[in-house]
């Protein structure tokens, strides 16, 4: 499996459409921690939220960057359709996991915070980075150009999904009380949000329920993923008319 | 010969649209079928069923050898932005080749297939159409498939194609190739399946037939002294020279071609091939083998 991720990963790189969603994690973090003292858990919270978009926006565009012309040569040169789609959520994931530790090491290098973080903020505030980039490339997957072929509707459509994810607790609050479990229903990016920026009042066993759950959940996301795309053919000849 | 794979009344269906019916084939290892058809008719399809690439609607694929190891060639070989080497490393990595397998592989192959070692995205059809195939024989494959392998290779490609195709073949790999030319047909084939509709309509050994007077052969040698040479120009069926010297190769009329060989072979010299290049008959090409397919085993 690593020398399919590793290849890639390589041919990604050398595409450097990588540039935007890079940019944009890296940017994002340094600009939100322009001045100090920041406050830990809720700095975390934001820059976890931003790494969500940032994942999901690199996934699509790691997805896309060739427009899976390679995707039918991999599959055989690997053996298994089942191992390419596993090897290119790998891929994407291992670059994001870069990221958060970018953006959970960063202030704590450069001493961006109001005071000393201890080693339960730093496990927390880590796994919750970790799990919510992870949620954003689980997402991606759904809007490749090999699942929706207007490229401008996924786009449209996994901002919306983006947007339904970070406002999970308004639209809880919007519906009625009988349905207000339904927001469990949506990306939990909320979920684990509500739980950093409320720490000290959620306790520990709160913050590991959000962040396992979240973690559950783009599993299951991975799962029914691989599970729709083995079922499809990786190849489509008809459009060649042979 | 053990069969390497089978397909059992397979059906493909794209929506409403019937793309393979009833489609009951097997090869056999070291076996060739060239699969022909005109547009529509189910080639690709039937390739990529092979290949496991594409699910069939009905009916089952059943592969003889476990892990069935599987050489795919598409007709577009979608350039990448690495150099050949690069992307051969990267690709023996991923079918589990040692490292130092894969560099003796990828070095007999640069050798063999006369690739510079340049970015892709600079390279000809010709070149890419190379790295195609490099990468499908990187780990001698159980079973090949080729989707029409000779589009946009010049005719010196298509004779050295045609070459590594039948060494490939003698090592054992099962050959399915989708093809229009009657060149390959006849120079690899052992079969011809001829689909229409995505049905099977004729299943067969290729025509072998022979070429006619006027027909242009491609006669390449070694070893021959100048005053052959002298006198081979001056020969009425000869037409001119691709390459003069000791060693090279001569364009002449098929009437005269056997006498031309015998002559070379008498005074000393080798026939490393022979090539009919024009298709007026449909004649056989059959291009002898070089010392260097050695480098494919």
């Amino acid at each position: 499996m690593m020398p399919l991720i590793r290849y890639m990963i390589a041919n990604y790189t050398r595409s450097y459409r990588y540039f935007a969603p890079v940019a944009f994690m890296l940017i994002s973090v340094v600009f939100i921690y322009a001045y100090r003292p920041n406050p830990i858990m809720d700095s975390y919270a934001v820059t976890a939220a931003l790494l969500f978009i940032g994942s999901a926006w690199l996934g699509m565009n790691f997805l896309n960057h060739d427009q899976g012309r390679q995707a039918v040569l991999l599959i055989v040169q690997s053996g298994s359709a089942g191992r390419y789609y596993i090897g290119q959520y790998l891929a994407i994931i291992l670059i994001v996991m870069m990221f958060s530790l970018f953006a959970v090491g960063y202030p704590i290098a450069a001493n961006m915070f109001d005071k000393p973080i201890t080693m339960s903020e730093l496990v927390i505030g880590y796994s919750a980075h970790a799990v919510l980039s992870m949620l954003g490339a689980s997402l991606s997957m759904y809007f490749q150009s090999g699942w929706m072929e207007n490229q401008g509707r996924a786009a449209g459509l996994l901002l919306l999904v983006m947007i339904v994810s970070l406002a999970g607790q308004s639209v809880g609050n919007q519906l009625p009380e009988a349905a207000s479990l339904v927001r469990y229903l949506l990306p939990p990016v909320w979920l684990v949000m509500d739980m950093m920026v409320n720490a000290p009042v959620r306790g520990q066993a709160v913050q590991i329920l959000a962040i396992l759950y979240a973690w559950l959940y783009s599993l299951v996301l991975l799962a029914v993923y691989v599970w729709c795309a083995l079922r499809r053919d990786a190849a489509v000849p008809a459009q060649k008319g042979g | 010969m053990e069969k390497v794979l089978e397909l059992i009344k397979v059906d493909k269906r794209f929506g409403q649209y019937a793309a393979l019916t009833n489609i009951t084939w097997s090869l056999k290892q070291g076996e060739c079928a060239a699969i022909v058809g005109g547009n529509g008719a189910g080639k690709s399809t039937l390739l990529h069923i092979l290949a496991g690439l594409i699910r069939p609607s009905g009916g089952s694929r059943i592969a003889h050898i476990d892990p069935l190891r599987i050489g795919y060639v598409p007709e577009r070989f979608p350039a990448t932005r690495f150099r050949p080497t690069e992307y051969l490393r990267h690709v023996a990595a991923i079918q589990g080749l040692a490292k130092s397998e894969a560099a003796r592989r990828i070095d007999a192959m640069m050798a063999v297939f006369q690739l510079p070692d340049t970015s892709m995205m600079r390279s000809s059809k010709g070149m890419l159409q190379k790295v195609n195939l490099m990468q499908a024989l990187l780990r001698q494959p159980d079973l090949l498939l080729l989707d029409e392998p000779l589009s946009g290779l010049d005719e010196a490609s298509q004779a050295e194609m045609v070459g590594i195709l039948n060494e490939t073949k003698r090592l054992g790999t099962a050959i399915v190739m989708s093809v229009h030319e009657p060149l390959l047909i006849s120079s690899v084939a052992d079969r011809v399946t001829r689909l229409s509709r995505g049905r099977i309509v004729h299943e067969g050994p290729p025509e072998i037939r022979i070429s006619r007077e006027e027909d242009e052969m491609r006669l390449e040698f070694a070893n021959v002294a100048a005053h052959l040479l002298s006198e081979l120009e001056e020969a009425s069926g000869f037409l001119r020279w691709e390459t003069k010297g000791k060693t090279g190769a001569v364009i002449v009329r098929a009437s005269i071609a056997d006498d031309v060989m015998l002559h070379i072979l008498q005074s000393g010299g080798s026939i490393l091939g022979v090539q009919r290049l024009h298709e007026r008959s449909g004649a056989a090409g059959v291009p002898a083998q070089s010392a260097r397919k050695g480098a494919l085993a």
